[in-house]
């Protein structure tokens, strides 16, 4: 279904935060290979620049802006995610 | 100035009216993000077997009425005419030089849908999309699960969420699907601690 709002996920921000790898829960809710855990708020603002309006720019900001910090980790968050 | 002011409140007063018309009535597209209805949907695996072959099948049955209990408010709710509920089947294998699991290309599958109950919808490297059909007031969805792989693997269906009805796309429902009745074979993953009990929709074999 359209999204009106273009909202970005929530867990997307999430899961780029916590540090816990969701493959590994029990019982295994969601399938995800999340090796990521070291972004933080403010780098979520610093990368929403005015010129980012979809989330694989969004992504490429946010990486160039933190020396691609586990970038392997955060190409498959956001491939998991349809990004 | 006064005839501009009075056009002004005139103006605020419309649009006020016209949102809360719009909001009630037909609702505004930010109050569809909320999810209404909680529901759990119980599937099953057969046979109770933790260790296959190649080519041996595992066989995943949803059969639930659509007169369901709402976990919201402990109420039975109908909810026939669910437009989009279905489930994505995702697939791990654990890696013993990683000591991890990794997910697992679904082509190292094969998945067959017996009696038109279901839909393979789409297919990623993560996952397998699938919806569930809906005949004389039940969901129903029949897959065998055949593995051309040998390994250690796991298999979950993920919960279905901003699930809406036909009739009324706005009102939306999760449902989360649990394994009932059958075995899941949690001690076959290495990182089941012994004396838990955890209930998911996840479900664990091995293929040899």
């Amino acid at each position: 279904m359209v999204d009106p709002i273009w909202w970005i996920l929530q867990r997307l921000f999430y899961d780029l935060m916590d540090d816990r790898n969701d493959l590994l829960a029990l019982p295994l809710r969601v399938p995800l290979n999340d090796l990521v855990d070291v972004y933080t708020n403010q780098q979520f603002f610093n990368a929403l620049d005015a010129d980012i309006n979809n989330l694989p720019a969004f992504r490429v900001r946010l990486l160039n802006e933190n020396a691609n910090n586990q970038a392997a980790g955060v190409n498959t968050i956001f491939t998991f995610y349809g990004n | 100035m006064e005839i501009k002011n009075r056009s002004i409140v005139i103006a605020a007063a419309i649009l006020t009216a016209f949102l809360f018309i719009k909001a009630n009535c037909t609702k505004l597209p930010f109050d569809c993000a909320k999810t209404v209805y909680s529901f759990q949907l119980p599937v099953k695996a057969f046979p109770d077997k933790d260790t296959i072959n190649i080519g041996d099948t595992i066989w995943l049955e949803i059969n639930e009425r659509t007169l369901i209990r709402d976990g919201v408010s402990g109420e039975m709710t109908d909810y026939s005419g669910a437009e989009n509920l279905g489930t994505v089947i995702a697939l791990g294998r654990y890696n013993d030089s990683m000591k991890s699991w990794v997910n697992e290309n679904p082509q190292n599958f094969k998945f067959v849908i017996l009696n038109s109950h279901g839909k393979l919808v789409n297919q990623t490297d993560i996952g397998t999309e699938f919806t569930f059909s809906e005949q004389e007031n039940s969901f129903l969805f029949s897959l065998a699960v055949i593995p051309l792989k040998k390994g250690l693997f796991s298999l979950l269906l993920v919960d279905a969420r901003n699930v809406f009805r036909a009739s009324d796309k706005c009102t939306k429902a999760s449902f989360s699907i649990i394994f009932e009745n059958t075995n899941q074979h949690y001690p076959l993953n290495p990182f089941y601690i012994p004396g838990t009990n955890p209930r998911g929709g996840d479900y664990y074999f091995y293929v040899k």
